[in-house]
């Protein structure tokens, strides 16, 4: 990740060690309670703790970390699964506001967003679910070594 | 002289002193002539319409005087409300014909943002926009004073104005359609914008091409961000390459979030006890020693601060609710290894997950690792106790 910010970032650099700070918390709390539940529901459990994590490193300046909150906090108990990755096939002819609304949906709190702050809130997301996914990577690796 | 000026209803007052300080200048920068003229007149004022009386041979006034109006107008710049019962104000026409050529020599000079507040510069076609602004003017508060052209003004605050030859506009209200064309006429906009030569100048291009610049620059800080994106240009293949890569990390997310789950539950993470004795002793003595170095962190967040309190408390407390999660990984290093110096502890845990992460990057140089957890433990002076309950919330799970 490069030092400098998108335009107008409110925080330029990446705070990983927030990341870390807590991803690693919430991966405690799961394994706390983790070996009486099914695999798949920790999983599930971790994947909304990474997202979880990922956003209350990013801070309330952003709106798709206040948006990715709010819907963890919201319902707690319904197994939501409006962060489940669904592969958004593009139609066949991908005209430019389909890729427009792909993209709204796929980033968290993109479907008010003019398309000038879309993209810099989809180049803001893309930095902190890079380093998002470099932690869990590296975590994987050190637990699995 | 200057305070016999009356204030009309109708006209704002700060115009008024605008005027004012512009004739000052006037005066102090010209021959006695013209000022006195210029400043009887303002003095006469009661209707801004007696500007009308200033005489035409303000037109051949200085060039210096032209430059001295730059700083007059400065603070004029920041009279945005003033502006609108000023649209039909010229200023003096003194700067006509010897600020055409200047601004003619910037014409050239392009930059297309806005704001820019430079040494207005009249036209040649002074007189000629004094009278087609006399005769057409919807306000009837034409000046002698020209400050820029207004064809067809309506008074409708326009944002912007952009002709195509002048570079330099004034804030006015007000649309100036382009009918001096050739020399530099004022160009009465409301917002300062700079249009390239031979571009379009009216307030709608002018933002859309604002509005393009800006999205150019966030593609390609996007094209920065999404590798292999250098090779793609224009918007539809860009806009596929950054779906493919968001797509693509999130399905990383859930597969990695799976791998975790498999793992994890082989840890040990009886954080606890080892927190308890090993940081309460390591981190009171060297870590904070090492952090008081610390200028404050511009990640000043609340969450920072919660971090720094919960680390502060599993520090000094028993109950180590927060720092679960990094003890527990540093236990598993310091079962190898005893935990010497805290500061080797924090290291080692930063490293360890971060040498994976990036290999050179400078965020991850110890000292900056430092530094950062640093400026949070220089936040001592947050109560051990405070807000564990706020980071637990933060991530917690479903």
């Amino acid at each position: 990740m490069t030092a400098t910010g998108s335009p107008g970032n409110p925080n330029p650099n990446l705070s990983k060690p927030m990341l870390v700070h807590h991803f690693l918390r919430a991966l405690a709390r799961v394994n706390r309670a983790a070996p009486k539940q099914s695999h798949a529901r920790r999983s599930r459990r971790i994947r909304c703790a990474a997202y979880a994590s990922m956003a209350a490193a990013a801070g309330p300046g952003r709106r798709w970390s206040r948006v990715l909150l709010r819907r963890l906090r919201s319902s707690p108990s319904s197994h939501r699964r409006r962060i489940s990755v669904r592969v958004a096939r593009p139609p066949r002819i991908a005209t430019a506001s389909s890729r427009v609304e792909t993209l709204r949906r796929l980033v968290p709190g993109g479907r008010s967003l003019g398309y000038c702050s879309l993209l810099e809130e989809t180049a803001d997301y893309v930095r902190w679910l890079d380093a998002q996914v470099q932690l869990m990577q590296s975590l994987v690796d050190f637990f699995s070594s | 002289m200057a305070q016999c000026i009356p204030t009309r209803a109708s006209t704002n007052p700060s115009v008024l002193e605008r005027q004012r300080v512009r004739l000052n200048w006037q005066q102090q920068q010209s021959t006695d002539n013209t000022d006195c003229i210029g400043y009887n007149n303002i003095e006469s004022f009661a209707p801004l319409s007696s500007f009308d009386q200033l005489p035409k041979n303000f037109v051949d006034g200085e060039r210096s005087r032209n430059e001295s109006f730059g700083h007059v107008h400065d603070p004029i710049e920041s009279l945005g409300d003033g502006w609108p019962d000023f649209s039909m104000v010229n200023y003096p026409n003194f700067c006509a014909i010897n600020v055409g050529e200047k601004a003619n020599d910037k014409e050239n000079s392009d930059s297309s943002k806005k704001r820019k507040f430079g040494n207005f510069s009249n036209s040649q076609q002074v007189d000629a926009n004094n009278a087609t602004e006399n005769s057409g003017s919807s306000k009837g508060m034409k000046e002698d004073y020209v400050l820029g052209e207004r064809k067809g003004a309506t008074g409708n605050q326009k944002p912007q104005n952009k002709k195509e030859t002048s570079t330099e506009t004034l804030k006015e209200n007000g649309k100036a359609s382009r009918s001096s064309t050739t020399t530099t006429p004022l160009k009465t906009d409301y917002i300062h914008v700079r249009a390239r030569r031979g571009q379009a100048t009216d307030s709608h291009s002018l933002a859309e091409r604002v509005r393009r610049e800006r999205i150019s620059e966030r593609m390609r800080y996007l094209q920065d961000l999404v590798p292999g994106c250098n090779k793609i240009t224009g918007k539809a293949g860009m806009l596929d390459e950054i779906i493919n890569y968001v797509q693509s990390l999130q399905r990383q997310v859930e597969f990695l979030s799976m791998k975790l789950a498999a793992v994890n539950p082989r840890l040990d993470f009886t954080v606890d006890s080892f927190f308890n004795e090993e940081m309460n002793i390591a981190c009171n003595t060297g870590l904070i020693q090492g952090m008081n170095i610390l200028l404050p962190h511009d990640q000043l967040d609340p969450s920072y601060i919660q971090s720094n309190a919960l680390l502060h408390q599993a520090q000094v407390g028993p109950s180590s609710s927060g720092l679960d999660m990094a003890m527990s990984t540093t236990q598993q290093m310091t079962l190898q290894c005893p935990m010497s110096a805290p500061m080797q502890l924090v290291n080692t845990f930063m490293d360890s997950c971060y040498n994976n992460v990036h290999g050179s990057s400078s965020l991850w140089d110890q000292v900056r690792l430092n530094n950062t957890f640093g400026a949070h433990f220089s936040f001592q002076s947050l109560q051990g106790n405070c807000l564990p309950n706020n980071l637990k919330t933060e991530t917690r799970e479903i």
